[in-house]
């Protein structure tokens, strides 16, 4: 099915719905011209889903946008057919191209945020949709948006219809996009990262309802991605791209059973499960070459553990079919290759043991953090007219940290895991003291944070440092990462001058980059290396705890893993705590001893890995663990899906945050009281919640402690 | 990946990276049409004024009166003014007046301003809110007219004119720098060297303030050509540079009069005001586009 | 009703700023060196004239009392008397007030009559003829000194074709063609300087809005160019222009007080100049408050008018 077919035209109801052959899309550069779609062929059928893989800056979405004809200038198609219902794409005039657009090819775009014009309702948005392809009435239009937008899941469709776009959620506003892909029933769909900016629960639902919608209409999709776990839950088949190369084609069993590319196998192996247990991801060194800057040879062949003199040198291999021809792989040793099991090594010992017999390291008690519900200085004044007559003034306050305690013991790394907005990262800078706490207490090694003087904060700022989530943003682009690095050794008085500059080169090669590195400015370096720096930064002044703050979000899988086993490495040498602020449960699982869930400026649940992703369990926790979609096709979930979405933390709900969602609700005790923090079975695994502990255990554990990486069987469960 | 070659020189070094990066920008200025347009413009005007004495022919001063109103000659190239001025001699001095108003008051703007809008856009809160306020006001009124109203208490005299420039021209260097801080405080750099324990004034300045120097730059440049037409038309009005200074403005004003007779009184210094100020915000324009650099992104 | 809030908070800004135009009014012909009667009667005036005159403005009373009833007076209507005509400071203003507003609304409509659409066409045609010759002609437009715009017209359009009057002002009560005609080279001059600006905003402002993601799927849905350009990015657009548009209408009032001598138009421009010139300084300080206070109110006019055409003001959410 993922071969590309030699029907020739006319045979549109026979062949494939789409068929690629050797699509080649270049840009313009100053240095030249670089290729970002090469020699690309695939071919999809009726109702199929195809997923196309790959790290930012591999070409797929480029490829996505070449097949519906949407490269501008500098970049320009130079090659190959774009077959669509027997019909060549790339010669059809701008104007047919037009009328294929959003009528039999759709496109769901990525951010929902900046997808939706600002100034025009959702209702006009997926009208203009259905008048310019479908010959309708104004009023027989907006019944067919109001329909559309049912489908999609979306309540009273009838009202919000003309509602403009930042009325609704995230998750709202991407099924507005999936209702405008939709509306005039394609046969293609070609949904591009569409849940990459949501939540891990509402991107299950947007995955749900994309399958459901699919089903539903027969409709053939295009998937674009770089999480494996969503291509598992939702593909038929697979496409795997690699510095502007499709590397490899099999279908979705095939694929993560034997995978016949290498870096196939690289990627799969580089991803932290949430139920494996292992201490070092398998990572390959360096990165995805520039596309500017490719080697000679197989793409891939420099970072490759199979090359061979052959793979380095003659150009890139072709993609030819392997084994019983249902999978294509562009590797010379393809057939040779058994790549079946995983690289991952066998199951560690697991974490080493933290001492928590002495003091904690960093204690925060009752913290809580308010913002002003506005900007400028009037921000939290508004008025409100409750109650009928003149308007009162009020203040409001954004609750974005609500009465949080936790510790962190010398040498361990505690977790702060929730969904955007829960004010982990908020609780993070307040605990440090880069924000003011509006109430309760912090203390460093004893010493009471929220009650030192700002000179003494300073002196104490040694101990206590922070890595960025953005690491292009942390670094100065005006300052040598020499001048960085060193800058805090200056500043606490911990070397100068020659000594200062030898242990920037020191610190620098413990990260990974040369010495040489110190004269560059950080824009010369990838999002990895960058955030080698800040980690570098981050050691100079020899801190005892460190807080990361998504670190690794924004980087790509496989630099994700080096980076992770960085972190690893250096809490061992060193014994440096670590407070790790993520939203990917995953990376949570793999480098946290002890994790606190959060949700609306609140711990829900607290304890270590193992209580936490073990019975019992808060609600929330239940079903966020469960809405992590799992980079294996065999597993069936059963996902926890939360109605409705996260409430204002301006006004949050009353009792228990989570009672307005929560599917396991008691009745009114959870809309009265808010339930403490209580340790359950036993010590040191804390819940907030008024169920029973038997009612909090109806499921089994994510983790299954003894399961080794190895081989998944083909059918399980 | 350029080896690393450092040049000592006492406390400074400068590293093979930091060549490189000066050299991509001239490059990049370089390959800019409008950069460099206004930029040689501008270099040209300096050069003129610099050596202006040596330039033109004719002492501004020496009235010949049986030469008056004439048109544009081979020994006048200009003509020369109802008094017999040789006016070529006159718009090339006056290069020096408009110059030195420009770049004074400009100086003076960026001095002030910059440092009121970084702290402004650095410390927020109710600090930058004064601070603005006070800003947008002195904005609401016009330049030209809070200019004169400042002349008529200070005497019309050219210094009094490049302090009343500043002080008008201030809020809007203040607004640009501003906004730069606002954009540069919320960089994770800015949070990582709090977390560093710097204090607040080593932030602004080591940190901050270099990132925000660009935009100044190019609104400082733009800024010269607004204070160029404003001490034209504050000496068309007569209270700028007094008579016999050669100011444009000045001599537009009196060729006004001869309008219909003698158009090249008008037409010079008219030229010669549109050049500046077309080169100065070329310039601004320019460096704008290459400090601001957009970033293709492919995938 | 984050509606009201959003203007409820705007009026708070504009009470803020209003008390520091008028302090600003106050001292810039107060707090500066140079004794505010010497400037009035000269340097040869007798010591005895001078007391007289300072007592007479109440000049020697404390700085911060004079402030106070200064803007006492001001609530109430009441600027002082104009020293040079001997009228009612407010009088002599309100005569002028129609006939400026008069010159910026019409120089207003033209420019942007003219440039928004010339800005929308360049923009859509970036970096092609249209556009580069539309982009040195705005330009050439902002590098002109305002008042030379003002001869150049006078010279073309009045002298040599002979079409329009020189200047001067009618009321248009007493002759309303006459009037009409003889703001049409004033209006159109004014109206080409602004052009320039105004069209500049719009074309990069259109620019930035091209660029945006909401604009990539309208095409991947198909629409037409015109139909992205007028629905889905002109209304976007338009909204940094709005303020442009602002300023420059309150510029055209009193800022060009050049264009209004070249023209001999009889506005507030002109009756500052010749405050100015006869140092007097109770007219000086009502006329360029006045100034002052158009511009903000037509800046608050700017900032309602973003809220109608921006919906996430309107009906703000929390997210």
């Amino acid at each position: 099915m993922s071969a590309p077919s030699t029907a020739t035209d006319g045979e549109a109801d026979d062949g494939p719905l789409l068929d690629v052959r050797g699509l080649r899309t270049e840009f313009r550069t100053e240095s030249g011209p670089i290729v970002a779609s090469n020699e690309v062929s695939f071919s999809l059928d009726r109702g199929e889903t195809m997923g196309l893989v790959g790290e930012s800056g591999a070409g797929k979405s480029v490829t996505a946008r070449s097949l519906m004809r949407l490269i501008d200038s500098p970049g320009e198609i130079t090659g190959g057919q774009v077959v669509f219902n027997g019909e060549d794409l790339l010669q059809k005039t701008e104007a047919e191209m037009r009328d294929i657009r959003g009528n039999r090819i759709a496109m769901i775009p990525q951010d929902p945020m900046s997808s939706l014009n600002p100034v025009m309702t959702v209702g006009e948005q997926i009208t203009e949709t259905i008048r310019r392809h479908q010959d309708v009435s104004k009023s027989e239009a907006r019944q067919l948006a109001v329909e559309s937008m049912d489908d999609v899941g979306i309540p009273d469709a009838e009202e919000r219809i003309d509602d403009y776009p930042h009325e609704f959620s995230g998750g709202m506003r991407q099924r507005v996009l999936v209702a405008i892909g939709f509306s005039c029933e394609p046969d293609l769909i070609i949904a591009d990262e569409p849940t990459t900016a949501l939540d891990v629960t509402t991107q299950a639902k947007i995955l749900d309802l994309l399958n459901e919608m699919q089903a539903r209409e027969g409709t053939a999709v295009l998937m674009i991605t770089h999480n494996l776990g969503v291509v598992a839950q939702t593909c038929d088949h697979v496409g795997v791209m690699y510095a502007g190369n499709l590397v490899e084609t099999a279908e979705l069993g095939d694929l993560f059973d034997r995978p016949r590319h290498p870096y196939t196998r690289s990627l799969i192996d580089s991803i932290p499960e949430v139920d494996t247990d292992y201490d070092e991801l398998p990572t390959l060194d360096g990165a995805m070459p520039d596309l500017g800057n490719l080697p000679s040879g197989c793409n891939f062949a420099p970072r490759c553990p199979h090359a061979t003199e052959a793979c380095r040198t003659g150009g890139d291999p072709s993609l030819d079919a392997v084994g019983d021809g249902s999978s294509r792989a562009a590797c010379l040793h393809a057939d040779d290759l058994d790549l079946s099991k995983s690289t991952v090594p066998e199951a560690g010992t697991g974490r080493r043991d933290i001492d928590r017999t002495g003091e904690p390291l960093f204690e925060v008690r009752n913290l809580k953090k308010y913002f002003d519900a506005g900007e400028g200085v009037f921000g939290n004044v508004h008025l409100s007219w409750e109650g009928g007559g003149l308007p009162t003034v009020e203040r409001r306050h954004v609750k974005a940290v609500d009465d949080v305690s936790f510790d962190v013991y010398p040498g361990e790394t505690v977790g702060l895991v929730g969904e955007s907005g829960c004010g982990k990262s908020t609780v993070a800078r307040t605990a440090l003291r880069l924000l003011e706490p509006t109430d309760g207490e912090v203390y460093f090694e004893g010493q009471p944070l929220h009650e030192l003087g700002s000179s003494e904060i300073r002196s104490l700022r040694r101990e206590m440092q922070m890595i960025f989530q953005d690491p292009q943003s942390s670094l100065n682009p005006r300052k040598t990462v020499g001048q960085i690095v060193g800058r805090a050794m200056e500043k606490h008085g911990i070397a100068t001058g020659e000594e200062k500059r030898e242990r920037v080169g020191d610190l620098l090669e413990r990260v990974g980059l040369s010495r040489a590195a110190a004269g560059k400015y950080p824009h010369e370096f990838s999002g990895g290396q960058q955030q080698r720096v800040a980690i570098a930064h981050a050691l100079a002044v020899e801190p005892k705890l460190i807080v990361c703050d998504e670190p690794v979000s924004a980087l790509d899988v496989s630099v994700q893993a080096q980076i992770l086993n960085l972190l690893n490495e250096i809490q061992e040498e060193e014994n440096i705590s670590f407070l790790f602020i993520s939203h990917n449960i995953g990376v949570i699982r793999h480098i946290c001893d002890r994790v606190a869930v959060m949700y609306l400026g609140k711990i829900a649940e607290f304890g270590s890995i193992e209580q936490v992703f073990s019975p019992p369990f808060h609600p929330y926790t239940e079903s966020l663990l469960s809405a992590v979609p799992h980079a294996n096709p065999d597993r069936e979930t059963d996902r926890i899906l939360l109605e409705g979405s996260v409430p204002s933390p301006i006004n949050p709900p009353s009792g228990c945050p989570f009672q307005t969602r929560c599917p396991k609700k008691i009745g009114d005790v959870c809309e009265q009281d808010l339930p403490e923090l209580e340790a359950v079975d036993g010590d040191d695994h804390y819940i907030s919640c008024h169920l029973s502990e038997a009612e909090m255990s109806q499921r089994d554990s994510f983790i299954t402690p003894s399961k080794r990486a190895e081989t998944r069987p083909a059918d399980s469960d | 990946m350029a080896t690393e070659q450092e040049t000592d020189r006492g406390r400074f070094t400068i590293t093979q990276s930091q060549r490189d990066r000066i050299a991509r920008f001239v490059r990049k200025f370089r390959s800019n049409t409008k950069a460099m347009l206004g930029f040689s413009i501008v270099v040209m005007l300096v050069l003129v004024a610099v050596f202006a004495p040596l330039i033109a022919p004719y002492p501004i001063e020496q009235t010949n009166i049986e030469d008056r109103s004439q048109a544009p000659s081979v020994e006048h190239p200009f003509g020369t003014d109802d008094l017999g001025r040789d006016i070529f001699s006159r718009v090339v001095m006056g290069s020096r007046i408009s110059l030195y108003v420009g770049f004074g008051a400009i100086s003076g703007a960026l001095a002030v301003g910059a440092v009121v809008g970084v702290v402004a856009g650095y410390a927020g809160g109710l600090t930058d809110e004064i601070l603005m306020r006070v800003m947008d006001a002195a904005m609401a009124f016009p330049p030209v007219l809070l200019a004169l109203t400042l002349l008529v208490v200070l005497g019309p005299e050219l210094s009094n004119v490049i302090i009343a420039l500043a002080f008008v021209y201030t809020p809007y260097i203040a607004r640009v720098s501003r906004s730069a801080a606002l954009a540069e405080r919320n960089e994770a750099y800015v949070e990582a060297a709090i977390a560093r324990g710097e204090s607040d004034s080593r932030i602004v300045f080591s940190e901050v303030f270099p990132n925000c120097m660009a935009p100044m730059l190019v609104q400082g440049s733009l800024n010269v050509s607004f204070a160029i037409l404003a001490e034209a038309s504050l000496s068309f009005l007569g209270l700028g540079a007094q008579p016999p200074r050669p100011s444009w403005g000045l001599m537009i004003n009196t060729g006004r009069g001869f309008m219909e007779t003698a158009p090249w009184m008008l037409l010079f210094p008219a030229l010669a005001i549109g050049i500046a100020v077309v080169g100065f915000n070329m310039l601004g324009d320019g460096l704008r586009d290459v400090l601001d650099p957009k970033v293709e992104a492919i995938e | 009703m984050s509606m009201y809030n959003y203007v409820f908070r705007r009026v708070g800004f504009m009470a803020v700023t209003l008390f520091f135009v008028t302090l600003i009014a106050f001292a810039v012909t107060n707090i500066l060196p140079g004794d505010v009667a010497l400037l009035i009667l000269g340097p040869n005036a007798t010591d005895q004239s001078l007391e007289a005159l300072q007592t007479q403005l109440g000049l020697n009373r404390p700085l911060y009392v004079q402030y106070i009833d200064w803007v006492i007076g001001l609530l109430q209507g009441n600027m002082g008397e104009s020293l040079r005509f001997g009228e009612p400071v407010a009088r002599l203003i309100a005569e002028r007030l129609p006939r400026s507003m008069m010159l910026a609304v019409a120089a207003t409509l033209v420019a942007v009559v003219l440039s928004v659409p010339l800005g929308v066409y360049a923009a859509v045609n970036q970096n092609e003829a249209p556009d580069v010759s539309a982009s040195m002609f705005a330009f050439v437009g902002i590098s002109m000194p305002i008042f030379l715009w003002g001869l150049v017209f006078i010279l073309v359009f009045a002298v040599w074709l002979n079409l329009f009057p020189t200047g001067g002002y009618v009321s248009p009560s007493e002759d309303l063609v006459g009037s009409l005609t003889r703001l049409v080279l004033p209006a159109g001059a004014m109206g080409f300087a602004l052009t320039a600006y105004i069209m500049r905003m719009t074309r990069s402002s259109m620019l930035e809005v091209l660029s945006e993601e909401y604009i990539n799927l309208a095409r991947a849905k198909g629409m037409s160019q015109r139909v992205i350009v007028l629905r889905h990015a002109l209304k976007n657009a338009i909204i940094p222009v709005i303020t442009v548009i602002a300023f420059q209408f309150s510029y055209a009032f009193g800022g060009v007080v050049v264009l209004e001598e070249v023209f001999f138009w009889p506005g507030i421009g002109r009756l500052t100049l010749t405050a100015i010139q006869s140092r007097d300084i109770p007219l000086i300080q009502g006329c360029i408050l006045v100034v002052a206070l158009i511009y903000m109110f037509s800046n608050f006019a700017a900032d309602l008018l973003y809220a109608y055409f921006d919906p996430r003001i309107r009906y703000g959410g929390d997210d």
